[in-house]
């Protein structure tokens, strides 16, 4: 028999005998190392299908960090696009550019010149335009926004892995310094402005090089780090490039996906899990689509996380039930303060009243 | 004729050919005391629309508003909406600690806390004025209508002195486990701010309803905001007497204008 190097490779490393049959997701997302440890303290980012780990995290008794949440008082109160569904209050990022500079800014290394809009007695914020309870001042948008960077900050700088979910490569930016916008202005807010808003679609290298840099700074303050960089399945909306969307969206994926690789191969810590592929496919035969051909079906969420936490090293066996109770349980109860201050005013218009 | 309702009675207090209506909470109480720091030669005469037993009032509803109406056909009527909001979600210092920039785009010195957009607090505060802009409009029907600010919030230590021997306050923390004498009371530049959001609120829905809205008297207010301590009922969040009679010379000033 001829020796070659096919020969000793693994059933996994054969596509009639890990994907026509048997096949694992769980193999598939088996790495060098496991993702996560017991003990570990996860902050993520990204595109809005990253916020879909959160649950299985924290059920999985790891600790997903919040540095930045609504205040108890006002947990009650509903918010937009997702800016409670991280670590901070960053919402959906979806461009490897945006990420670079959500880092940069958090830690007072690039102050965008275009950084607010004034809109209907508002005060938006360009990289969160859908927060529901924007700034009604300057100076308030100046406390608000310093708030949230340093909470930024603080998630990244206590993590002991960071998730990166890669969603697309088309991106806004500002024609004066190229300040990665989350959306077209003019969308969600804002007013576009074809002499100041310029279309970017970004290549291997230099999301690549977006994500090393971003690993870089984040390293600075949090040496031992790691990150997980996963791309996300979800198709884009809409391509700006006049191509179709399908044509489009693929070209995004595969740039995130050589990007996330070589990052993966080149910066020690950094691995890749292959969320996309467990969801895309053909072995999934398209079953982790909603019918939009776009969402992830809960099934499919599913498997990306079973396999995720299978390849992870936690204290117990996690259950792989969603845990839709658990999460309602915890929220906040009212404040104690809350209650007090509620009985005193109740109190004492009673206690008035007989005075009249 | 009072109006049996199953939650309380209301009735008229006071005489019932006066000339101005006062209807709504607890702080339209500072309205009627004032009537009896004053001479029987006052420019105007008040009655109010409130529970008949006031220790049994509760919270006004669309059959208090359609009372009042009865009472206010062709007269004038001071609408006092609520205004003890923040101090029922605010009054005790909250963990973590709140920023609110106020107005004047001062706040707290204190350096930790956490910072609330005024737009946040505006939606949490909006609820509790639901249903004033048609009781505005139903009584501008057949009534002369104002609407009257609410008094600022009253220095901290006023409110703790107020607060820390009510028995219900002692039994609440002791139930929570808490020893009373760590409780404080939110800064005071918070509250201030929180009640300046209010009065927006007031002001915005007067201005709708094309109703006139008299707010709260500078005067009133002492270099921090807070109501001044001659204007303070001893109490945590009401005025007193003196401070109706603040709120009625500005009454005044709006029948004279009216006229």
């Amino acid at each position: 028999m001829k020796l070659h190097p096919y020969r000793e490779q693994p059933a996994r490393a054969f596509w009639s005998r890990a994907v026509s049959k048997r096949f694992e997701n769980s193999e598939v997302a088996k790495g060098a190392a496991p993702y996560f440890v017991e003990g570990d303290r996860v902050v993520s980012a990204g595109s809005c299908f990253a916020s879909n780990l959160v649950p299985w995290l924290e059920k999985a008794g790891l600790e997903y960090l919040r540095t930045e949440r609504p205040h108890p008082v006002l947990a009650h109160m509903p918010e937009n696009l997702g800016y409670l569904d991280f670590s901070a209050m960053y919402g959906n990022i979806y461009s490897s550019r945006q990420m670079l500079q959500l880092i940069q800014r958090a830690r007072g290394e690039f102050k965008p010149v275009e950084d607010r809009w004034h809109e209907q007695g508002r005060v938006v914020d360009p990289f969160r335009p859908g927060l529901k309870y924007p700034a009604t001042s300057d100076r308030e948008f100046d406390l608000l926004s310093a708030q949230h960077l340093e909470a930024t900050k603080a998630a990244f700088d206590q993590a002991t892995v960071i998730v990166l979910t890669l969603g697309l490569t088309e991106t806004w930016v500002s024609a004066l310094d190229g300040a990665a916008f989350p959306s077209c202005p003019g969308t969600i807010a804002g007013t576009f402005d074809p002499a100041k808003h310029v279309f970017l679609n970004l290549s291997a290298s230099e999301v690549k090089s977006d994500i090393e840099e971003l690993v870089g700074l984040v390293r600075i303050t949090n040496p031992s780090v790691r990150f997980i960089l996963t791309v996300s399945p979800v198709p884009l909306v809409a391509t700006a490039t006049g191509e179709h969307v399908l044509v489009a969206s693929t070209y995004s994926k595969s740039v995130l996906r050589v990007a996330a690789s070589e990052v993966a191969h080149s910066v020690e810590n950094v691995m890749y899990f292959p969320a996309y592929e467990i969801v895309t496919g053909p072995q999934s035969q398209g079953v982790f689509f909603e019918d939009d051909r776009r969402h992830v079906s809960p099934a499919g969420i599913e498997a990306v996380m079973t396999s995720l936490l299978e390849n992870s090293q936690l204290a117990a066996d996690f259950n792989s039930a969603t845990n839709q109770d658990d999460q309602s349980a915890q929220l906040e109860e009212v404040p104690i303060s809350q209650r007090l201050s509620e009985r005193i005013s109740t109190a004492e218009c009673e206690e008035m009243a007989a005075e009249w | 004729m009072p109006l049996v309702t199953s939650r309380t009675e209301w009735t008229l207090h006071g005489d019932p050919n006066a000339d101005v209506i006062i209807a709504g909470d607890s702080h339209g109480g500072a309205l009627q005391m004032a009537e009896a720091l004053q001479s029987n030669d006052v420019e105007f005469k008040t009655a109010r629309v409130f529970a008949k037993n006031p220790e049994a009032a509760v919270p006004l509803d669309a059959e208090y508003w359609n009372y009042v109406r009865n009472f206010a056909r062709n007269k004038r009527v001071v609408v006092v909406w609520k205004g003890n909001q923040h101090n029922s979600a605010f009054l005790i210092r909250s963990n973590p600690p709140i920023k609110v920039l106020g107005l004047n785009g001062l706040s707290s010195k204190e350096q930790d806390g956490q910072w609330i957009s005024r737009s946040a607090l505006k939606d949490f505060f909006t609820p509790s004025f639901d249903g004033l802009d048609s009781t505005l409009f139903d009584l501008s029907r057949f009534s002369k209508v104002v609407v009257v600010g609410t008094p600022p919030p009253k220095r901290d230590d006023f409110v703790l002195k107020a607060i820390s021997n009510e028995s219900y306050f002692r039994n609440f923390t002791i139930e929570t486990g808490r020893d009373p004498s760590e409780i404080s009371v939110e800064r005071l530049s918070n509250r201030v701010a929180l009640w300046e959001i209010l009065q927006e609120i007031l002001a915005d829905i007067a201005r709708v309803a094309m109703v006139p809205f008299i707010p709260s008297p500078e005067s009133a207010r002492d270099q921090d905001g807070a109501l001044k301590r001659e204007y303070c009922y001893n109490d945590a969040t009401h005025a007193n007497a003196e401070y109706g009679l603040l709120i009625r010379a500005l009454i005044s000033e709006w029948i004279r204008e009216e006229q």
